[in-house]
């Protein structure tokens, strides 16, 4: 394999968590992972010999994503353009990252890098990618953001900044007080869950990374309520829950109390590792919160 | 009939899925020059375990699957649109094009759902891939 120009560290500072894969043809190509504050990674296959697979794994924001699954820019393009730093890891066959270096990806072998044809194409990608292009496009395209970095000449954290910026499209989207009673509301829920699903799949544990940046953006929070939903209809069986309505602000009520509904059939299957933390979140949650009344004390059948 | 890897497909939940079929037709898959080597029928799961980023992707069914193409039309555009991703894609799927037939008594594959004419095909043990397929074009 290619000598790599870049320096090479022992493990990662952060901890990375597969979501799923993008493409995929008799192995994974080209994966989705998140961090511990929910931002996203690509990891992209390169290179093999007979001990090791070699993968990139690079930054990549929302925005770019979206405009990736907008056919706007190619794999190339969010390689070579999204986060100048990559990681360039061997994986051995016990799924240990054996060698890690950072790089850039100006430094990267040609032979690493996508060409530029590699744009999305829906009948080669993954059913798990097609989700996460509806469910990108469609967080996005609610704050009219196409053209977005050709309006406005930024080098900043897209998310980081998307408050100020939305001022700027004239869209009345900020986190208000009952978007962080609804945010808070999902926190107990949500731990109880992926503590009771984490040998079965990991959506939960996601959504709990990803709230952290959802308190201080409207764009990552809509995204967090939309994979919520996602998860609570794919893997629960729940209704879907209109929370985007044609005009007006995301209407979450209906969605609360179907995660209040799973969460309690949960604690009442297990009220011994439950019922505290259970009986701790009901005695947080705002009397004034009429969502939830349905979910107090007495409902837990103990 | 057994499936070849019965013992990792047995720790899985339903795997392979109820809805996997018999197949009775020509289809291609991706192979190595020589027939022969035996990384063309083994699943990536088995043969080259490195090739998976996750843990977890152990216990994922279709990693235990073998990938077939319904055309050899499909099969060449398919590998089209992955050499403009990775460029290094023949180390890793293979350099040929094999052509065959898969039997009732070569395994379950899936309903092909998807545009691009692929299924995932779990093999019996008793499968016949090294008589019934031969190397058809290079890729």
């Amino acid at each position: 394999m290619e000598k790599i120009n870049g320096f090479k560290i022992d493990k990662f500072n952060f901890t990375l968590n597969k979501r799923g894969d993008l493409i995929y043809f008799d192995s994974p190509l080209l994966s989705h992972f998140y961090d511990e504050d929910g931002k996203d990674y690509l990891m992209q296959w390169v290179d093999c010999n007979e001990k090791f697979n070699r993968w990139v794994l690079y930054r990549v924001e929302t925005i770019d994503l979206f405009l990736f699954f907008k056919s706007v820019k190619s794999l190339k393009n969010l390689l070579v353009k999204s986060s100048e730093i990559v990681f360039v890891i061997d994986i051995d066959s016990d799924i240990n990252f054996k060698h890690i270096h950072v790089a850039s990806n100006k430094n990267l072998p040609k032979e690493y890098l996508p060409n530029d044809k590699s744009y999305y194409n829906e009948n080669y990608y993954t059913n798990y990618a097609k989700n996460l292009s509806i469910e990108i496009i469609s967080i996005v395209d609610k704050y009219k953001l196409k053209g977005f970095k050709s309006k406005i000449n930024y080098k900043l954290n897209f998310i980081d900044n998307v408050d100020s910026l939305t001022t700027n499209i004239n869209y009345d989207n900020y986190n208000s007080l009952d978007d962080i009673v609804s945010l808070k509301a999902t926190e107990i829920p949500l731990i109880i869950l992926n503590d009771y699903f984490k040998s079965e799949f990991k959506s939960f544990n996601h959504l709990i990374n990803k709230s952290k940046n959802a308190y201080t953006s409207p764009i990552e929070r809509d995204s967090f309520f939309f994979e919520l939903n996602s998860i609570l209809v794919q893997k629960m069986q729940i209704s879907n829950s209109n929370i985007f309505p044609k005009k007006g602000r995301l209407n979450t009520d209906q969605l609360i109390e179907k995660l209040f509904q799973v969460t309690l059939e949960i604690v009442n299957k297990n009220p011994v590792k439950y019922k505290d933390i259970y009986i701790k979140l009901l005695e947080n949650i705002d009397e004034a919160d009429h969502r939830l009344e349905n979910f107090k004390k007495e409902k837990l059948q103990l | 009939m057994d499936y070849l890897y019965k013992q990792d497909l047995e720790l899985l939940e339903s795997c392979p899925p109820s809805d996997y079929k018999s197949y009775n037709c020509e289809c291609f898959r991706w192979t190595f020059n020589n027939i022969n080597d035996v990384r063309n029928f083994t699943s990536q799961a088995k043969r080259n375990p490195r090739v998976l980023n996750s843990k977890k992707d152990f216990e994922k069914c279709e990693y235990h699957a073998l990938s077939f193409h319904d055309t050899l039309k499909n099969s060449i555009e398919c590998f089209e649109f992955l050499c403009n991703n990775f460029t290094n894609i023949r180390k890793n799927i293979g350099t040929h094009i094999a052509k065959g037939i898969l039997n009732k008594s070569d395994g379950l594959g899936q309903n092909i759902i998807d545009k691009n004419g692929h299924f995932n095909f779990h093999p019996f043990v008793n499968n016949n891939f090294k008589n019934n397929f031969t190397i058809y074009q290079k890729l």
